[in-house]
């Protein structure tokens, strides 16, 4: 059944949602290059027809659908060409994008740890559906997370970011919101933004100071602060990492513990750097390796004890 | 059937006997229809995890069919018996059990790896039936049989609980520790590890405990025995904290996971129990599974109890922030009892606890300010808070620490008028006390402490309490007073703490009446029998200096020597003290021996008098004219402390440098030729190579050297421009506080904060008081102040050079507030001492005149110009005022012809013209002429009508 035609604009032989066809056709050059075998498979059941179900009892099968402004434009098969569908969303009634064996998939990569194989799959995922995301269930959004951390771990902070951006408007869940900040807050930190870096740290723990988290907060509010030369506010904010993340949990007590030492040494409270230190030791906690920019500054630190007799 | 049994059949799950039922009801073919019946009834009841009507069952059946044939068939039995045994066991019938198990064990006696699982129940029922001998026996059976380790250390870990109810504490750990050396799965192996913490606390075995902390896996503890671990930590960490071991119970604490979050880990825990019986649903019931069972019964049940106990994460936190505060790390505590302050969800109790102790950490951080302001908090946030004296008692001694004694002072009156009851009473009467001997009211004082012994006399402040009115004597220069009262209460105290102390005072009191005998005698008994009292050191070298006094040389050298160089800054007095009785008696090498010790002392790097030393070193070589040495030391001293703020002695070691600079450049022709502009070449380097302290240092120094240097004010301004504040050494913080000061400059305030904050024990905070002083003069308009200042110059550092200038400036203050006999008698007291000759006695007449001006006295003030303009010309500025002044005051008593005498005497004088405003002076000369021609004309007028 087709939609009626206040509803419909029709548009022969022009080509649809870029993103889309671009994605689906064999020229589009995806940062992770999957088998071929593995690949063709992904992207046949990407590839598959979108169906839509519109509140009037109408069904459309596009193989091209895009989002624009509250305007749902669907690409659809014809004879010789193709047609095009506008439909405002609150028409929609429902909308089933293929893909479910590719999230399986994904997720199955996530939990065996294959990092790459994860990212591939999630990037082909994440074409095909991002523009649609805001018609889609939460959780459609949230597994798009994992692929801002691993493209964040692949070094490119900048693109994690971006995909931070497109799915933080659909996670409504508190604990989502949270693993979604922790993402933007490490790219924020690896792209320098200090001024987000430390908004978004300051609410990230004004909202979780009594929950256990891994510190990052923190670390990064107090680098930020550290590499601005504001030493008093780097080590006081340490500090509240130190004291109010428990042991078990702390991924990044061991920075915040490099922080407070390297800024106590900036304040002159020599005695108190090497006391910082020496509880380090004490726990066996490493001081942030390579590529950690910290990772430098035990040298300058362990000099500046040592000339005052404190090593 | 009980309660527990009901429950114990209830919560179990059935998965396990599901699986057993599955395998044995396979194979069991019985004759009799009516048996059959009753077997699948009992399995439906098993089925439907009804066990009490399955045991039921089972009994009827036994009962009914006992000695049938069909019933006793062998095969049946076999197959029967493990399943009835199994349910009286869970039906908690444990003799029927162990009857069953026993007789398993006896048909299987030939196959010890089928014996396992019997002999394990068997254990179990005897354990149950609190026969811990033969529990441990049997397990002791199964651990020796058993094929799997896990089997095997399962076993060992419920013969060590039997063992340690046996009250065999070392031979269940013994067990326990084989059992972790086991192959084992991380799950058991937490268990077994946090088994052994916690009967090493219930043995009150703390070091092993502290032992096994160390070794243990954090991670897989909580993982897996979430609940037991962190009841066991808090236990430990909270025997550490009585014991006083707070750094290792904080890293307890700080381990312990909130309520919370253990919950979260005991769901997840369950679940991985949970995971690995549904793994093992179709396999034959075993010990693992039993065990596995136990582990989900018993976090079910601590998971239900923790949810009805109160949330224990609040006690955690503050325990955590009390064990940073002992363990000195103030800050960390001011953050957590801050932000626990502030978080509404934990109890106002919590809270108001937490902010208390927030001011706690912030008084031990010295941050005063932030913890009057937080007390003041706490106060209006809690007013009818039991804690409310406490905290008004730390905010008074926080006050009493940054030697606001009054502030302090007024709220230990009002704690002492409020809370008559208080226990503390007798503390607070005392703090005022010596809140009072510290503003040196010692009436007062002495007034408190009076009353502070009535509360209690025997108590153990009571010894302090009459120490601190002893000393209130001495303090006020009655040395005899105090002596007699020291004597009795050395005779009172002799096995008090204080009593080392009171002897210290006690020779004190001595030496100041210079009774040095006596001093001798008890100092000698303080260094020989008190030798890690905290005085000894300074005994000692009180006790040098008396020997140094009486000419007894070798013994004062013999007591220095005493010191050890950890004993603080007595080790440095003494070996300075040492120094200048080498001096004194010409032995220049082991003068020399003595500091290049010194110099290579371990932490010589860290030492404050390093410069000073290398400034005597060199010193003692220039004695010898080995001048290339000298040289060489002055200008290592330079070079290594002339840019630390904190060395001392570089002025010294300038000057010497300038006697020797020609010298030193003998062999340097690129050397520049003379000293000044060598350190003119220096300063301009420091600026430009950012050696802010040596650049300020140069400075300073430069504009001592040059006495006419007018450019002096303009180079410590430069100082002021160019070099923050902690950057600075003392004596040009001094230096440059008091020009800005001078000028009555606001800035001037921050010097002297520094000064007086981080030099607490320098000469130069004269400056700092007489700064002051001055400000408080000229700006604030408080002469009172200005006058407390000034008190404290002459009490804390009477040699500084300032002292002229803090003695004039007290009598201007002292006239100011018309108190003239005071300031009268302290102007003779400067007339009358010969270190002040000169120019400051010329200021001291000054100051006399306007006395006596203020005073209604004009021709006394005549007087005093009149020394001045007689005795003190070399000073034309102060002549010139002195001419004027007297000038004046003559035209107020119309004697013109003086007057017109003072100003033709001015003006004869060329010097002293130029500090005259001419125009002024003229029409002054002009008018005083008038009025005597116009006297004399009266004079005539009325001689001539005369008769």
């Amino acid at each position: 059944m087709k939609p009626t035609a206040t509803i419909r604009s029709l548009f022969i032989g022009i080509a649809c949602s870029l993103l889309i066809s671009q994605a689906a056709s064999s020229d589009f050059n995806f940062e992770v290059a999957l088998e071929t075998d593995v690949h063709e498979i992904i992207m046949a059941e990407l590839s598959k027809p979108i169906l839509i179900r519109l509140k009037n009892g109408a069904y459309i099968i596009g193989h091209s659908v895009k989002l624009e402004d509250q305007k749902l434009l669907v690409g659809t098969s014809s004879e010789g060409g193709e047609a095009r569908f506008t439909f405002d969303i609150h028409q929609l009634k429902h909308i089933k994008v293929p893909g479910k064996s590719v999230q399986k998939q994904a997720l199955q990569a996530l939990q065996s740890q294959d990092t790459l194989l994860a990212r591939g799959i999630l990037e082909r995922l994440y074409y095909q559906r991002v523009n649609l995301l805001p018609l889609l269930s939460e959780a459609e959004s949230q597994l798009f997370i994992a692929y801002a951390e691993l493209v964040f771990a692949a070094n490119d902070a900048a693109a994690a970011l971006g995909i931070c951006q497109k799915i933080q408007a659909q996670l409504n869940k508190k604990l989502w919101q949270r693993q979604l900040q922790l993402v933007i807050l490490q790219c924020y930190d690896q792209l320098q933004l200090d001024q987000k870096s430390i908004s978004l740290s300051q609410e990230f723990i004004t909202a979780n100071r009594w929950q256990q988290h891994d510190g990052l907060a923190y670390y990064v509010l107090a680098k930020t602060y550290y590499t601005q030369e504001a030493y008093q506010s780097s080590l006081a904010t340490a500090l509240e990492g130190i004291v109010l993340d428990t042991r078990p949990f702390g991924s990044y007590l061991n920075a915040c513990y490099a922080l407070a030492a390297l800024s106590a040494l900036k304040l002159k409270q020599l005695e108190y750097a090497h006391c910082l230190y020496s509880d380090m030791q004490k726990s066996s906690l490493e001081w942030p390796p390579s590529p950690n920019p910290l990772a430098e500054s035990e040298k300058t630190l362990l000099q500046q004890l040592s000339e005052y007799g404190l090593q | 059937m009980t309660l527990v049994a009901h429950w114990h059949a209830l919560y179990r799950p059935h998965i396990w006997l599901r699986g057993i039922l599955t395998l044995f009801l396979l194979g069991v073919h019985t004759s009799a229809q009516t048996l059959e019946n009753q077997i699948d009834q009992a399995f439906e009841f098993l089925k439907q995890g009804e066990i009490l009507s399955a045991h039921q069952q089972f009994t009827q059946m036994d009962a009914d069919y006992g000695m049938s044939e069909a019933y006793q068939k062998k095969e049946l039995q076999d197959q029967l018996r493990p399943i009835i045994a199994h349910t009286a066991y869970f039906a908690q019938d444990f003799p029927v059990a162990l009857d069953l198990y026993q007789k398993w064990i006896q048909t299987e006696k030939n196959n010890p790896p089928a014996l396992i699982l019997p002999q394990f129940q068997l254990a179990r029922c005897y354990q149950a039936l609190q026969d811990s001998e033969k529990a441990c026996q049997h397990y002791q059976m199964v651990d020796a049989h058993a094929r799997d380790p896990n089997d095997a250390a399962i076993a060992k870990l419920y013969h060590a609980k039997q063992l340690h109810g046996l009250k065999k504490y070392k031979d269940a750990q013994h067990l326990l520790q084989q059992a972790l050396k086991e192959p084992i799965t991380s799950a058991l192996h937490s268990a077994i590890e946090v088994y052994a913490l916690k009967i090493s606390l219930m043995e009150e075995d703390l070091g092993h405990a502290q032992d096994l902390i160390a070794e243990i896996d954090w991670h897989a503890s909580i993982q897996y025995a979430p609940q037991e671990f962190t009841s066991t930590l808090i236990t430990l960490a909270d025997e550490l904290y009585q014991r006083g071991h707070f750094a290792a119970a904080l890293e307890c604490y700080r381990s312990v996971l909130p309520q919370q979050e253990l919950r979260k880990k005991i769901n997840q825990a369950i679940l991985h129990s949970s995971q690995q019986m549904k793994a093992a649903r179709h396999s034959n019931y075993s010990i693992q599974l039993q065990y596995a069972q136990e582990q989900i019964d018993f976090l079910s049940a601590a998971r239900q109890s923790l949810s009805s106990e109160p949330d224990y994460s609040a006690s955690l936190y503050l325990k955590m922030g009390q064990c940073w505060l002992l363990t000195s790390r103030h800050q960390e505590a001011a953050i957590l009892f801050s932000q626990l302050s502030a978080a509404n969800f934990f109890s106002s109790e919590v809270r108001s606890q937490a902010h208390y102790r927030w001011v706690l950490a912030l008084i031990e951080g010295q941050q005063w300010d932030q913890a009057k302001a937080c007390a003041q908090d706490f106060m209006r946030a809690y007013p009818a808070h039991p804690l409310q004296p406490e905290l008004r008692y730390l905010v008074a001694q926080s006050l009493e620490r940054q030697n606001k004694f009054q502030a302090a002072i007024e709220i230990l009156e009002s704690l002492i008028k409020n809370y008559p009851d208080h226990a503390h009473q007798q503390r607070w009467q005392f703090s005022c006390g010596y809140n009072y001997t510290r503003l040196e009211s010692f009436e007062s004082a002495r007034a408190f402490y009076r009353s502070a012994l009535l509360v209690d006399p025997e108590s153990a402040l009571s010894i302090k309490i009459r120490l601190w009115q002893a000393l209130s004597y001495d303090f006020a220069g009655d040395h005899a007073t105090s002596q007699t009262m020291l004597e009795q209460l050395q005779a009172a105290a002799r096995s008090a703490p204080l009593y080392p102390e009171i002897l210290f005072r006690l020779a004190n009191v001595y030496y100041a009446q210079k009774a040095y005998l006596k001093a001798q005698t008890v100092l000698s008994d303080v260094c020989d029998q008190f030798t890690q009292h905290a005085r000894n050191p300074q005994a000692r070298v009180l006790l040098g200096d008396i020997y140094g006094i009486r000419g007894q040389l070798e013994k004062a050298l013999a007591s220095y020597r005493g010191i050890d160089p950890q004993q603080g800054s007595s080790f440095e007095y003494a070996l300075f003290q040492t120094v200048k009785i080498y001096k004194m008696t010409d032995q220049l090498t082991p003068m020399r021996q003595l500091l290049e010790h010194y110099l290579t002392l371990p932490d010589a790097a860290n030492r404050p008098r390093v410069s000073e030393a290398l400034y005597w070193l060199g010193w003692s070589y220039a004695q010898t004219e080995d001048h290339a040495k000298a040289v060489k030391h002055f200008e290592d001293a330079l070079n290594r402390f002339d840019n630390d703020p904190t060395a001392q002695a570089i002025d010294a070691i300038l000057n010497a440098y300038q006697s020797y600079y020609p010298q030193s450049i003998q062999h340097r022709p690129e050397a520049p030729k003379d000293f000044i502009r060598w350190l003119d070449i220096r300063i301009q380097l420091a600026l430009q190579e950012g050696h802010l302290t040596r650049y300020a240092r140069l400075q300073n120094f430069r504009t001592q050297i040059a006495t006419a240097d007018t450019t002096r004010d303009a180079r410590l301004l430069l100082v002021h421009k160019n070099v923050p504040v902690e950057r600075q050494p003392p004596n040009t913080l001094g230096s440059v506080g008091l020009s800005l000061a001078k000028r009555g400059y606001r800035s001037a305030q921050k010097y002297f904060d520094y000064l007086l904050e981080n030099y607490a024990t320098s000469p130069e905070r004269g400056a700092a008081y007489y700064g002051q002083a001055l400000l408080a003069h000229t700006r604030k308009q408080d002469p009172q102040l200005a006058l407390l200042q000034l008190k404290l110059f002459f009490r804390e550092t009477p040699l500084h050079d300032c002292l002229a200038e803090a003695y004039l400036l007290e009598a201007e203050l002292l006239i100011h507030i018309e108190d003239f006999e005071l300031a009268r008698n302290k102007l003779k007291t400067i007339l009358a001492d010969k270190r002040f000759r000169g120019k400051n006695h010329a200021l001291a007449l000054q100051q006399c005149a306007v006395l006596e001006t203020q005073a209604g006295q004009p021709k006394r003030a005549i007087a005093y110009w009149q020394r001045i303009y007689t005795l003190y010309r070399s000073h034309p500025e102060l002549v010139a005022e002195a001419y004027w002044k007297s000038f004046l005051l003559f035209c107020e008593l119309e004697d013109y012809i003086a007057a017109e005498a003072s100003l033709v005497e001015m003006q004869s004088d060329i010097r002293i013209s130029e500090y005259c405003q001419k125009a002024e002076f003229e029409a002054s000369l002009k008018k005083v002429r008038i009025k005597i021609q116009d006297r004399q004309a009266f004079s005539s007028a009325a001689a001539a009508r005369m008769p």
